[in-house]
């Protein structure tokens, strides 16, 4: 009776830690994935201006010098001019791409498909110039606009595939039977494939968001003298680290979690 | 005094160098149920698909209510389709799914939800209005598919396979509320299947379609009585194929003799000596007897039992003639008396209980 009982709790033993090594295995592994994360943001509020562990006090002043950076404002409507006009392009194009190849089919679909997808594998380093070349070529000069259609195209693939995935399991006789009771193109579109898209439209919009606001490489060929938050961290390093480049650095990291997060929320929502 | 329903006249569709539907030609009256049935691939869908308006003829025209229709878009056409897998609107509960074509045509608020409430009771879902789709069984969704496409008292209603996606017990059940419904409001159903049964139990007149032809249209009974080809035949119902060719002609009584030898008679029109036929018979019209019982006679062959299968009220004969072809009988109980497997018997039939027609080339030549 006793042995049979200390048998089972080695037993037991032996299984608890055979359970808990991968779990220390994924722990290490996290750790690794967001240690520099953590440290930014923690750093963002030490009082003292030297970064160095352990952190002495607690401050939002690296927050109010970031702030109150001149360029910073600027910076920001940029930054966010940028995301805008980058998310309306590449959601209109990525939709209306999407809905138009669900009218080929077989391999030619998969074909263009896949390559729709592939600007998503070159290196932002090569995007950035060849755009930056094309533009001059045709003569047009740095500036927000030429930086605007660089992070359109870096985002297009993105909306493209939530746009097909949505579209995968969207029920397309749906919009005959609108046409069949009555609905003109146009009434169609408004009643059925509008509601029924839209939740995957804003969830591509923001996820072309996300991917614009912290673009620094094809800004930085194309966007000539205009500043945004990437390019001004980029500045403000030159001069050395300084914590409001933490302060600056955690606010974009909050918005594009808030971002991500929501984006994924509204395109893996089971459909109903 | 019968009115025009649906006027289709020399209808074709091509799809790039394959032809779905050749010189089409089919009037439904106003009030009938007529099914379009044929396997799969048979044009069937298509020419459902022209009259709805969500294909275009490669030539020929459709009126509807003797109007011409032809090149009018679908959201002009009074008919509506009720689609195999309901297609409901998932963002809409059932309430405003129906009043979806009233809400279109701007009735009033009060108007749409006496309507809607109208056919809730039609289709037995009174109370169930706020339900999303999802929240319904597979039989709920295909009724409320069907009051949306009622709510506006279409002239012709077009049902394109809306029960294949049911079990066995509910469609049957769904088949006669159908009708019932049909009847109900004196409509026009044109109800798309490739399931014979379906369409024998519903319709008040089948168009047997195949390769994009009508091989026959009829009612139910004289389809079925009378089929216009082997295809028909088959298709419709179970019956025994023999091919041979014709050996002697007697006013309508045809003779034809199989490979093996032996003789069958039937009817037939249109038939030279000589010329490679097939006959059909029923396995119900078929007469089994004891072989030692009767004398010999043109209009029997005969056969051994392979095998004795209870259905239930009928008791179906596995009959083996030589060179392993297989007849069907169905017997009633009182004629089963000494016949069990092995036993020699007879078959024989009535001459206008069996048809014949020339060998159709190509296919079926079992």
């Amino acid at each position: 009776m006793v042995t049979s009982l200390m048998l089972i709790s080695k037993r037991q033993l032996r299984r608890s830690l055979r359970n808990l090594s991968p779990a220390i295995f994924v722990g290490v592994v996290l750790s690794y994935l967001f240690a520099p994360v953590i440290v930014t943001v923690l750093f963002s509020f030490t009082s003292s201006p030297r970064l160095s562990l352990p952190i002495e006090g607690f401050t939002f002043q690296w927050y109010e010098s970031a702030f109150s950076n001149p360029l910073f404002v600027d910076a920001m409507r940029n930054t966010l001019i940028l995301a805008l006009t980058s998310a309306i392009i590449a959601v209109l194009l990525g939709t209306s791409f999407a809905f138009g190849i669900t009218s080929i089919k077989g391999r030619r679909r998969k074909i263009a498909l896949t390559a729709s997808l592939l600007p998503a594998a070159i290196p932002a380093l090569v995007l950035g110039i060849s755009l930056a070349v094309f533009f001059s070529g045709i003569g047009s000069s740095q500036g927000l606009l030429n930086a605007a259609i660089g992070h359109a195209v870096l985002s297009l693939p993105f909306v493209i595939l939530t746009m097909n995935a949505r579209l995968e399991t969207f029920d397309f006789t749906t919009l005959e039977a609108a046409r069949d009771l009555g609905a003109s193109p146009l009434q169609t579109f408004r009643d059925i494939t509008l509601p029924l898209i839209s939740t995957a439209v804003i969830g591509a919009g923001l996820l072309a968001i996300a991917l614009s606001l912290d673009e620094f490489v094809v800004t930085w060929f194309n966007i000539g003298n205009e500043m945004t938050i990437p390019v001004l961290i980029w500045g403000l390093l030159r001069r050395g680290i300084d914590p409001s480049i933490n302060a600056l650095a955690s606010v974009v990291l909050v918005s594009l979690i808030i971002i991500v997060t929501l984006s994924n929320r509204l395109t893996h929502r089971t459909e109903k | 005094m019968k009115q025009l329903g649906v006027e289709i006249t020399g209808v074709s569709k091509d799809f790039g160098t394959h032809t779905a539907l050749h010189d089409i030609n089919l009037s439904i009256n106003s009030g009938e149920f007529v099914s379009l049935l044929g396997p799969s691939g048979c044009g069937k869908t298509t020419l459902l698909r022209i009259i709805s308006g969500f294909e275009e003829a490669t030539s020929g025209s459709v009126q509807i209510h003797g109007v011409d229709v032809t090149n009018t878009p679908p959201h002009l056409r009074n008919t509506n389709i009720v689609f195999q897998r309901g297609a409901l609107f998932p963002h809409m509960n059932v309430a405003e799914n129906i009043g979806y074509s009233l809400k279109l045509r701007k009735l009033s608020k009060a108007q749409i939800a006496v309507r809607v409430e109208e056919m809730l009771v039609l289709v037995k879902l009174e109370g169930l209005g706020s339900r999303g789709p999802s929240e319904l069984s597979g039989g709920q969704v295909q009724r409320v598919a069907l009051a949306r496409a009622l709510a506006s008292e279409p002239s012709v209603l077009l049902l394109d396979e809306p029960l294949s996606a049911l079990d066995l017990k509910l469609r049957q059940h769904m088949q006669l509320e159908l009708r019932t419904i049909q009847r109900q409001l004196g409509a026009t159903f044109i109800y798309v299947t490739h399931d014979q049964t379906e369409a024998l139990v519903m319709s008040d007149r089948i168009a047997v379609m195949n390769e994009g032809c009508i091989v026959q249209m009829g009612s139910p009974r004289e389809i079925y009585a009378n089929p216009a080809s082997e295809f028909a035949s088959d298709f419709i119902g179970e019956t025994n194929l023999f091919h041979g060719t014709v050996a002697q002609i007697e006013d309508d009584s045809i003779h034809i003799k199989l490979g093996t030898g032996q003789l069958l008679v039937g009817r037939g029109t249109n038939l030279n000596i000589g010329q490679p036929v097939t006959l059909s018979v029923r396995p119900e019209t078929i007469r089994v007897t004891a072989a030692a019982s009767l004398a010999g006679s043109i209009s029997r062959i005969s056969g051994h039992i392979l095998d004795v299968i209870f259905l239930g009220s009928r008791t179906r004969l596995h009959i083996e003639i030589g060179e392993e072809k297989v007849v069907l009988a169905d017997l009633g109980e009182e004629e089963l008396i000494n016949l069990t497997v092995g036993s020699n018997v007879e078959l024989s039939w009535q001459i206008h209980q069996a048809h014949v027609w020339q060998l159709e080339s190509g296919e079926n030549q079992a």
